[in-house]
């Protein structure tokens, strides 16, 4: 048979789908019966689509899933520490996150401060403890400039690594003066001291939900963060809340 | 394949930042994203990378993936794209001879496997019909590879279709039916000397 028109195409097409309604399909089932070679074509069409449907599904290659995780390792963090593997890169996502609330929570009155590039001032420099770049977050999201030392001349170096399910976050702040900083913002009931820190709860529901809000920080779902006091635990983690103000 | 519903639990389980989520995403996808890219690319090596390209835009873009579509719309909408991009990259990079991959489609640069469509006389059923048909598909030119692949082989609705390629439904049946007698007809032609 010649090659069949763009339009024929269509309607064989639409007929073999069950597209076309009761009229058209009669009258393009009267067309079949009047040329058998377009009922033939019709045929193979079927059969076409059917080889198509039992092609065989290829599988990607072995170690496929490790190769991902490596890949996404090593662009996710750019970090003196090794890491281990994808969980590691949604417990940076978590761990910027915790930090940069805690930085928010502790610093309450440094609001407006806009993501900046290039160096700030050098508070916290020149520590000698390990540095880890901290990806960015989306757009929309809180930022937190990678390797920046802190905005607040003489605030506190805030230190962080993970430990099973929770987050420690040491700080060179004292234990009292952490204590009073996190009841001036979080209040008693989310506070806890216990051995060789504060247990801190942060509830975006509740009393922190409008700095939740601003940081759009709830769906971290950050619930529990250990505040040791005086540790150096192996990463040190510098950052600020660059934080847009809606 | 994923019910709605457990679907819909992965994805507020990626929102709320399960570490195993994601694992779980591509241990679920994986395979579909290859075999569809490979159609798409005609070679396993192009296809890999861009599969696993495909699964670090998606971890990158999981904040921008509001549901309004399934998330295999959304992930197959990512590696149709990545597809694309890179057929482009390999046409301008083919410039000097003039062609583009679409317009004058190389059979043997797409050939799935690496291996040549056999000859007619061997061309019977079980693997050598399997290796006609998916010659024959990665000789056609990329848009009709990649809406055969979508409904045909991975048995997506139109309408998901139209999701994927950014297309209305109505060029999507149109580009489908012209595929699939574009494809026809490069199996008879082998079939049929």
């Amino acid at each position: 048979m010649s090659r069949l028109s763009d339009q024929t195409v269509e309607l064989m097409g639409a007929y073999i789908e069950g597209e076309l309604d009761a009229e058209s399909a009669a009258s393009f089932e009267a067309q079949m019966e009047a040329d058998p070679a377009l009922f033939a074509e019709v045929e193979s069409m079927r059969e076409t689509v059917r080889k198509l449907a039992s092609l065989e599904r290829p599988k990607a290659p072995e170690g496929f899933s490790a190769d991902l995780a490596a890949r996404l390792r090593s662009r996710s963090v750019t970090e003196r520490r090794g890491g281990s593997g994808l969980e590691e890169r949604w417990l940076q996502l978590l761990l910027v996150a915790a930090v940069a609330m805690l930085a928010w929570l502790l610093w309450p009155h440094c609001g407006s401060v806009r993501p900046t590039s290039g160096s700030a001032d050098g508070s916290g420099s020149g520590s000698g403890v390990e540095e880890i770049v901290v990806p960015a977050l989306p757009a929309g999201e809180v930022e937190v400039e990678p390797a920046l030392p802190s905005r607040v001349a003489g605030g506190p170096v805030m230190q962080m690594k993970a430990i099973e399910n929770r987050y420690e976050v040491a700080t060179t702040l004292d234990a009292k003066a952490l204590r009073t900083e996190l009841r001036k913002v979080v209040g008693d009931r989310q506070v806890k001291e216990v051995e060789g820190g504060f247990e801190v709860t942060l509830d975006a529901k509740e009393s922190d939900a409008e700095r939740a809000r601003l940081l759009n920080l709830g769906r971290y779902s950050v619930e529990r963060v250990t505040l040791p006091v005086g540790q150096r635990p192996p990463v040190l983690l510098r950052s600020q809340p660059a934080i847009s103000k809606p | 394949m994923q019910s709605h519903d457990e679907e819909q639990a992965l994805v507020a389980r990626l929102r709320r930042r399960e570490s195993e989520a994601f694992t779980e995403l591509v241990r679920l996808y994986q395979h579909r994203v290859f075999g569809l890219l490979l159609r798409i690319m005609g070679q396993p090596d192009e296809a890999e990378e861009l599969a696993q390209e495909v699964f670090v835009n998606v971890y990158r873009g999981l904040d921008s993936f509001r549901g309004e579509s399934s998330l295999r719309t959304w992930i197959y909408r990512i590696a149709t794209n990545q597809a694309k991009n890179r057929l482009k990259y390999l046409s301008r990079r083919r410039a000097g001879q003039q062609e583009s991959l679409d317009d004058h489609p190389d059979e043997s640069r797409f050939m799935p496997l690496g291996e040549p469509v056999p000859r007619p006389d061997r061309a019977a059923e079980g693997a050598e019909m399997e290796r006609v048909v998916a010659g024959a598909l990665a000789s056609l030119d990329a848009e009709h590879r990649e809406v055969l692949v979508l409904r045909d082989i991975e048995g997506l609705a139109y309408e998901e279709i139209a999701q994927v390629l950014g297309l209305a439904e109505g060029t999507v049946k149109s580009r489908l039916f012209r595929a699939r007698y574009a494809l026809k007809q490069r199996i008879a032609a082998v079939m049929e000397p």
